[in-house]
């Protein structure tokens, strides 16, 4: 009974993350007062929907092992688009649909040019992660639009960030576990040749995932520009690979075919809770990389462990 | 025409002949000696660098903390020789050591603890740039004796038609031949390949996959030193953002270059020619006073393309190959 009931632990993915996330919130709680003041409480709150919102989509797109280095780039569109809309005096409902489109389509360019074209992945992202990004400067002039209307405000105010986070993961785990596009998700990244024989149309799921990614990063690109009051073409730089490494930390596979939403929220929140506490306790900002690196590495070594106790 | 649909290295031959001659006829500065020369001692870094990213893409695997290393290494050797005054020799070996163990790291890592590529480079990317922020303080360290910054202006030659040519353009040129010569005429080379094409099939005819991969890290990591080095001397100082988005432009330069990310196959030469239509690309435009941000458009554009260009090039040798198996039979009744 025992042995059995070690063994459904060890088969928890998520675990080491989760234990790790639950020790530094309870140290930070109790070592350091001002980690423990709402105001700060809500800004980590909000770093977290922020990566957390682009995770969900990361996650399905890595779990199909594939990956999307555009994220960042679709977000600085997006919102952009959406702040010269505000700025030229549209309706802000409207302002804000606009952008969900065109993260939606920017994210549906990604996997025509994955599909239709045989580009991979990698590559496809990495091109459109340039020219969107040159995009977004040329478009803005690279100059800052601001200011938006303040009914854009509510969008990163109090808990309205973590609700739109909570709201945003529920729907994406019950998508990846409750319904048959979401396994056809795990089984093309579980072996393509496989799905695609039992008659699973891979082009389709992936044009999914990656539309659905495009979508997500426009809504992340919403809090910022909400808590920014303005949007910039530089926006978010660089925000890829924090994405994959909450995804990684959350213990879904590089390789594809494994990982799940809950485990990336418990990365998003680690990553967030990390960068909070290096700020707070007032470590020069240099070594920020140096530890952010150390954490991605000992993640995934833990999760390695992991398997090898489970065998 | 048909050798040219087989080699994998066309397509950027092409490129690079389309945009040598659009800048040719449309720029009067670019096509002097004198400004392909200054391209190729910029970009001979990424040259270096290219060289060992080829043999790890080979393999299937990928790095993206070549960028990082370059700056630790050119740091490393701003603090030694700029800062505390160790003799200038002395403090390359050591940014070409610490190269060589960022690179290992990486292949241990990815060997022993498997741990996926792009995930274990991107903790050594985010870890490395670190670092050189750390020891430099943030701040660019320029104290370099003549001796060693001489050798970033030094020149070899004459040679017949194209004059005196900078020893870094001569020292790529070395390595990537090294380079070629070891992926195509040792075993070594083979091996690179036999991994890339199918690590259980290696490792079950006896290969030691987990040798010939670390090889590739750490030779990487070992060219990136060297890398951060050249760069430490073209410019007289070390800065800590050394190297940045060079990960970009190298993984750019080898799959414009042929090389697949699915791994097997790939090619020096096509690398190289990569790395020169990068900088032909850049200086052209800047000549043109194209905006940096056209630039970077431009790149990704060309990137996606190359890839299209060379999709198309396997389909056309795949038809040409079928429509030979289909001759073939009817040479044998005839």
């Amino acid at each position: 009974m025992k042995s059995k009931r070690s063994v459904e632990l060890w088969s928890v993915r998520e675990l080491p993350a989760l234990a790790f996330l639950i020790i530094a919130v309870a140290v930070l709680w109790i070592k350091i007062p001002s980690f423990r003041l709402e105001v700060n409480l809500l800004a980590t709150a909000r770093e977290m929907a922020i990566a957390g919102i682009m995770g969900c989509g990361m996650t399905m797109v890595i779990i199909t092992s594939g990956i999307d280095l555009s994220v960042g780039s679709i977000l600085a569109v997006s919102s952009v688009v959406m702040a010269k809309l505000m700025v030229d005096g549209t309706p802000v409902w409207i302002a804000i649909l606009a952008a969900l489109v065109v993260g939606l389509i920017l994210g549906l360019v990604n996997a025509i040019l994955i599909n239709r074209f045989r580009v991979p992945p990698i590559i496809t992202t990495l091109g459109t992660m340039g020219i969107l990004r040159a995009g977004a400067t040329l478009f803005t002039h690279a100059r800052c639009i601001a200011p938006l209307p303040r009914a854009l405000d509510v969008l990163s105010t109090g808990y309205v960030p973590l609700l739109m986070l909570i709201g945003i993961a529920a729907l994406s785990t019950l998508f990846l576990t409750r319904t048959r596009p979401g396994r056809y998700v795990y089984a093309i990244g579980g072996n393509e040749e496989a799905a695609r024989l039992s008659g699973v149309s891979i082009a389709k799921t992936r044009t999914l995932v990656y539309s659905l990614n495009g979508l997500l990063a426009s809504v992340s690109g919403l809090i910022i520009a909400s808590s920014m009051s303005s949007a910039q073409s530089n926006v978010a730089t660089g925000y890829e690979l924090n994405v994959i490494a909450a995804v990684v930390i959350g213990g879904t596979s590089i390789a594809g075919g494994q990982g799940s939403v809950p485990g990336t929220m418990i990365g998003a929140a680690i990553m967030a809770v990390l960068y909070n506490a290096l700020i707070l306790t007032g470590v020069p900002i240099h070594w920020h990389k140096v530890i952010i690196g150390g954490v991605i590495l000992t993640a995934v070594l833990f999760d390695k462990m992991r398997s090898l106790g489970r065998k | 025409m048909r050798s040219l649909i087989r080699a994998k290295e066309s397509v950027v031959l092409l490129m690079f002949i389309v945009v040598f001659a659009a800048f040719a006829v449309t720029t009067d500065r670019f096509a002097s000696v004198d400004n392909l020369l200054n391209i190729a001692r910029q970009y001979s870094e990424l040259a270096v660098v290219a060289v060992g990213l080829t043999m790890i893409i080979i393999t299937g695997g990928i790095d993206i903390s070549v960028g990082s290393i370059v700056g630790l290494s050119s740091i490393t050797l701003g603090v030694l020789a700029g800062q505390m005054h160790m003799n200038v020799w002395a403090a390359c070996a050591a940014a070409m050591a610490v190269g060589l163990l960022c690179g290992t790291l990486n292949g241990l890592v990815i060997t022993k603890l498997g741990v996926q590529p792009i995930v274990a480079t991107l903790a050594m990317m985010s870890a490395a740039r670190g670092l050189a922020f750390v020891l430099s303080g943030a701040r660019s360290l320029a104290d370099f004796p003549d001796s060693f910054v001489g050798l970033g202006q030094t020149e070899v030659g004459p040679v017949p038609f194209i004059g005196y040519i900078p020893l870094s353009v001569c020292l790529a040129l070395l390595l990537a031949v090294c380079g070629f010569v070891l992926l195509r005429f040792t075993s070594l080379g083979r091996m690179i390949h036999a991994v890339g094409f199918s690590e259980e099939a290696t490792r079950l005819s006896g290969i030691g996959v987990v040798k010939v991969k670390v090889f590739a890290y750490s030779l990487t990591g070992l060219l990136c030193g060297l890398g951060g080095i050249m760069m430490t001397a073209r410019v007289a100082s070390s800065v800590p953002d050394a190297g940045n988005g060079f990960e970009f432009e190298a993984i750019t330069a080898v799959v414009m270059g042929g090389s697949s990310l699915r791994g097997g196959e790939g090619s020096i030469i096509g690398t190289m020619i990569g790395v020169a239509v990068m900088g032909i690309l850049r200086n052209g435009l800047n000549l043109r006073g194209v905006p940096n941000t056209w630039q970077v458009l431009f790149l990704g554009a060309m990137l996606i393309l190359a890839v299209l260009a060379d999709n198309l090039r396997v389909w056309m040798r795949s038809r040409l190959e079928s429509r030979q198996q289909a001759l073939e039979p009817s040479k044998a009744e005839a």
